[in-house]
């Protein structure tokens, strides 16, 4: 059996565990979480039901990824939450003994248990009152562990379901706790608004050791539910993306700077390094990388600093991760169906490295504590994915060794009657030795 | 005493106008004396017999219409795309979305004054208010609901909606007392008392701007609007309620859904890129025909022809036309300016008119003198209503 | 023991913050936990007290716990009427990231409390052991002997356990402190995997923040412990 060691992430420290460093992580998780410094076991992955596909359902899906397993690289367990969501982010408790899964369409939220067995998550409770609960806001996306509590980023609002919307706390236990929303022109919370301040949502990620907090913008739920070929010849529509990244006391929750980042911030990634005081995230729409940075003078600033691929197709980068080193950035793209690695050694002065199509369509990308393998799958939105033969919908697993990305697996989740497969989350059963 | 009188009638006036939200009896009230006395520029309302308004009605229509659980999952209540800050429209898309995202065809029409419509839907497919709301209840791209009793069931479930049937109509929820309960609420939503209607019935020489009468000349004479969007002796709807065809039905069937052109997308403000057709098509469902008033009568005659909107608090409805692809009214001017979608079926009164750029503005300026003074009331009485989750 | 008998006279001396002027809880110069200064780890000036609110998170538990003169006591009764920051911990820890660290912490909210009578007459800090096995009230003795002579402070930390896993379980349950024991009992950092977390209790009895790891700042917790102390004066909006 491979051995699987964790420890509190966000540090620096080289523990003499196995005589593994504790440099890297699974590199989307919140700096307050157990991590997986060894090898992966399982991966979650929150899954769209498609209409007329198996049972229609969205479900979470667990692939074993122990290697030597007879049941490598297949899946293992598939549990339906009964209809359809817009199943998309989700994350684990900081102790991660639970898996945080939502719905952009109906803002239900579905709590896993991945403690008990870590081979066959549980179903224990589903949040549904998250819009009433939370005053109002539509569209419960990522699922980001605080200590003790969940911090969940809205998409919308049951208003106008237009992209205003608010970060809510949850504790562990599922009760809402607050609401902060988003800085408007109308209402900035005492930010500074270097442009506009358009109060939409997305990421929210923290650095603790700086006390910030950076959040970023998507658009409402009028548009990530609408058809994206229709939304992309709807000209209104295309005025109702985010073109903000928030810089946030973090303690305080009190918005701080509203940076100008048009053309839809997606994911955040916070650098590793103690003294790396910055955070990268992709422009969907227009294809830029943008660095959030400390500068000299201890002010933040925000700057693009490379194009992904060729901005006039839009090529739509969606997902990123940054290795743990804070060397390499993966970022995939929907359009192409590309992966891009860019070495970000320089973060003023990114530079891609590698490039390989993975298929058809592309959307979320994950890797391992090591950098060693990643994990690709395909949905982006149920509406938005390619239509007849480009709608490919799978996982596949590479390893990378430095240079190249060496293909380990797939499952094809049409031919498997799953759906459309979306965010992964790893899991081990080593974590819960008791 | 007279003094007192008049002070009495403006702190009325004031309280109708700006009922003090948290007031359920007040903004009913309102409502009830709009019905009674519409403002200024509006015509009385005609008012079914066997439905005469009441507060206990429009306060359960208005709770119904916020309410979302009233679609299958739970997402959508009829004021998402009719949303009061939006001139009771959405401003935000050409074309609505509906339960899981599924696109609708035709833009949302606003619903103040749609006391006055004899024939609902772009296409005039219903002809009353109390039937209208069962076509979105049930369509499996709005409210997607599996029946009309499953609807009605859960309404009748549910702990906040307890006595409210029976106080409004001394029984019990029914499809027929959901759709009165409905139109009673929306039958209050009349907004005119416009500067245009200061002017043209109130006598206030003043209320329009010498651009915005230069623009009513050219609306009643050369730009030939008022032929199709009526203005009354004692009161204006601004629509004849027929149905023409301006070419956009053609266009948007017979020339966007065979064009190889490339897209021109707005990736950010101000800047827009040519994608690829092919790659708009690889993730876009193919365009849907839309027929128009053909889709109801079959007759040959009506196809593309679509009802004529009413123009009251047209700058506050964006965007503009049946499928919501003009995004101004300055847009709109020009569009009928160029004598709209030249083609065979075109409305013969519409023809090119050779306004000069001074005439467009001077129109545009016109348009926007129709926007109600009262709007604020109609969204503090709509905002009244909780969001039923 | 002056463990207890300490904290009790500390407790009862002081009677609650508002015999003091407001300026002591947010006036920068009159905050001794300002002394700790930034550093690599904390890097960043924390709010102003009152700033900000604490939203109320859940009741805090209660439950039967054990002193180190093994005296028995309902948690409940410790917490009344003041602030509490309780720690979760074993002393068989040596991970310099796992219990040292919120041991430290409390130490350094001691610290804070002796200079401050603000915050010293409203506080209670409680280290609470879940390691039945080797704790026993003598060992927690000895450790809070060791602690206070490291920390060269004088004994106001309460050193707790449990009679035993029937009492225990359903605390570590009810606060969400998961334990687990390690595949390898001899560990050198300790036989037990824990999120390290310490909690931020009201005189209310609502825990009102929780902490782990990159957030154990002494001085953004004494901040806390401000902000509660205006919001008790009615000089905060509360939670």
């Amino acid at each position: 059996m491979t051995r699987t060691l964790w420890t509190l992430c966000g540090l620096t420290l080289v523990l003499a565990l196995g005589g593994s460093p504790a440099l890297a992580d699974e590199t989307c998780q919140s700096p307050y979480m157990a991590k997986i410094t060894g090898q992966e076991e399982y991966v979650y992955v929150w899954t769209l039901g498609v209409q007329g596909l198996g049972d229609g359902s969205d479900k979470l899906v667990t692939v074993d990824v122990r290697p030597g397993s007879s049941s490598y690289g297949k899946v293992v367990a598939s549990t339906s939450v009964g209809g359809r969501h817009e199943a998309h982010h989700g994350g684990l408790t900081d102790d991660r003994r639970q898996l945080w899964v939502s719905g952009l369409d109906t803002s239900k939220i579905f709590i896993f248990d991945v403690a008990a067995d870590p081979g066959k998550p549980k179903l224990v409770k589903t949040i549904d009152d998250f819009e009433k609960a939370s005053g109002g806001v539509v569209g419960p996306h990522g699922a980001y562990a605080l200590p003790g509590r969940m911090l969940i980023s809205g998409l919308s609002n049951n208003k106008d379901h237009g992209g205003r919307t608010a970060l809510v706390e949850y504790s562990n236990e599922g009760k809402h706790i607050a609401t902060h929303w988003m800085p408007t022109a109308e209402d900035s919370n005492g930010a500074k608004i270097e442009s506009v301040a358009d109060g939409y949502g997305y990421d929210a990620r923290v650095l603790p050791r700086k006390n910030v907090m950076l959040s970023t913008s998507f658009t409402g739920w009028s548009n990530y539910m609408m058809d994206f070929g229709k939304m992309l010849q709807d000209a209104d529509a295309m005025k109702r993306f985010g073109q903000t990244a928030v810089l946030w006391d973090f303690h305080a929750r009190t918005p701080k700077k509203v940076f100008h980042v048009p053309g839809a911030p997606l994911e955040v990634r916070w650098a590793w390094g103690p003294r790396n005081n910055y955070a990268f995230t992709t422009t969907a729409l227009t294809s830029q990388l943008w660095l959030i940075y400390e500068d000299e003078a201890g002010e933040w600033q925000a700057k693009a600093v490379a194009d992904i691929g060729d901005p006039s197709k839009i090529p739509l980068p969606v997902d990123i991760s940054l290795s743990a080193d804070d060397s390499l950035l993966w970022i995939d793209s929907f359009m192409d169906g590309t992966v891009r690695a860019f070495d970000v050694s320089d973060p003023h002065q990114p530079k891609q490295v590698y490039e390989k199509v993975i298929g058809k369509q592309l959307n979320m990308v994950s890797q391992s504590w090591d950098g060693e393998r990643l994990y690709f799958t395909t949905s982006l939105l149920a509406n938005w994915d390619k239509k007849g033969a480009d709608n490919e919908q799978f996982l596949k697993a590479y390893d990378w060794d430095g240079t190249e990305l060496k293909h380990r697996f797939s499952i094809d989740f049409n031919d498997a009657g799953l759906g459309r497969p979306h965010i992964m989350r790893f899991g081990a059963k080593s974590l819960y030795s008791n | 005493m007279r003094l007192r009188i008049a002070i009495a009638a403006v702190l009325l006036g004031l309280a109708a106008a700006m009922p003090a939200r948290g007031d359920p009896a007040a903004v009913d009230a309102a409502a009830l004396a709009r019905i009674a006395r519409p403002p200024l520029g509006l015509p009385p309302v005609p008012l079914p017999a066997d439905n005469p308004p009441s507060a206990a009605k429009i306060d359960l229509g208005r709770k119904l219409f916020f309410d979302r659980r009233l679609s299958h999952n739970g997402t959508m209540s009829c004021a998402m795309c009719h949303v009061p800050e939006q001139g009771f429209t959405n401003n935000e898309l050409a074309t609505p979305i509906g339960v899981e995202g599924r696109g609708l065809r035709r833009n949302a029409p606003t619903i103040l004054n749609i006391a006055y419509q004899k024939r609902l839907f772009h296409d005039g497919r219903e002809t009353a208010l109390e039937t209208q709301v069962i076509s979105p209840l049930l369509a499996s791209d709005e409210m997607a609901n599996p029946s009309i009793g499953y609807v009605i069931a859960k309404i009748a479930a549910l702990p906040d909606y307890a006595g409210l049937f029976e106080r409004a109509f001394g029984a019990g929820p029914t499809i027929g007392r959901l759709g009165q309960a409905i139109a009673s609420w929306e039958r209050g939503l009349l907004a005119a008392d416009a500067p245009f209607d200061r002017w043209y019935y109130g006598g206030e020489a003043g209320a329009l701007s010498e651009r915005q009468r230069q623009g009513y000349d050219l609306f009643i004479g050369k730009a030939g609007c008022a032929r199709c969007h009526l203005i009354g002796e004692r009161a204006a709807l601004f629509t004849d309620g027929a149905f023409h065809n301006t070419g956009l039905g053609y266009h948007a069937d017979e020339v966007v859904a065979r064009t190889t052109a490339p897209v021109p997308v707005e990736i950010a403000p101000g800047r827009t890129v040519m994608l690829d057709r092919a790659a708009v098509e690889s993730v876009g469902l193919p365009p849907r025909t839309d027929l128009g008033r053909h889709e109801v009568t079959l007759d040959p005659a009506d196809l593309w022809r679509f009802k004529t909107p009413s123009l009251r608090n047209v700058a506050l409805t964006a965007p503009y036309m049946h499928d919501g692809s003009l995004r101004s009214l300055d847009a709109v001017v020009r569009f009928y300016d160029r004598g709209a979608v030249p083609h065979e079926a075109l409305d013969p009164m519409i023809r090119p008119l050779g306004l000069g750029e001074d005439e467009v503005a001077a129109l545009v300026a016109f348009l926007e003198s129709l926007t109600s003074a009262d709007i604020a009331a109609l969204i503090a009485d709509a905002r009244s209503a909780p969001v039923g989750n | 023991m002056a463990t207890l008998a300490g904290a009790l006279i500390m407790a009862g001396a002081v009677p609650a913050a508002q015999a003091h002027d407001p300026e002591a809880l947010t006036a920068g110069h009159e905050r001794p936990e300002l002394s700790f200064g930034r550093s690599e780890q904390y890097d960043y000036d924390p709010p102003l007290p009152g700033s900000y609110r604490l939203p109320a998170i859940k009741p805090a538990p209660d439950g039967r716990v054990l002193d180190s003169k093994e005296r028995l006591h309902q948690l409940h009764a410790l917490m009344d009427g003041r602030i509490t920051v309780l720690a979760f911990i074993y002393t068989r820890c040596s991970d310099p990231r796992g219990c040292p660290l919120a041991i430290s912490l409390l130490y350094d909210l001691l610290f804070v409390a002796r200079r401050d009578p603000a915050i010293g007459g409203s506080l209670r800090l409680m280290a609470l052991s879940f390691d039945v096995e080797n704790d026993t009230p003598e060992v927690l003795a000895d450790y809070a002997g060791a602690a206070q002579k490291d920390h060269g402070a004088a004994g106001e930390l309460l050193f707790l356990t449990t009679r035993g896993e029937a009492e225990l379980d359903p605390i570590l349950e009810a606060y969400g402190q998961p334990i687990g024991r390690k595949l390898d009992a001899a560990d050198p950092f300790g036989p037990y995997t824990h999120q390290l977390r310490v909690f931020l209790i009201d005189p209310e009895r609502r825990i009102r923040n929780i902490y782990s790891l990159g957030f154990l700042d002494p001085r953004l917790v004494a901040t806390d412990i401000r902000t509660l102390l205006l919001e008790r004066r009615g000089q905060s909006p509360g939670g």
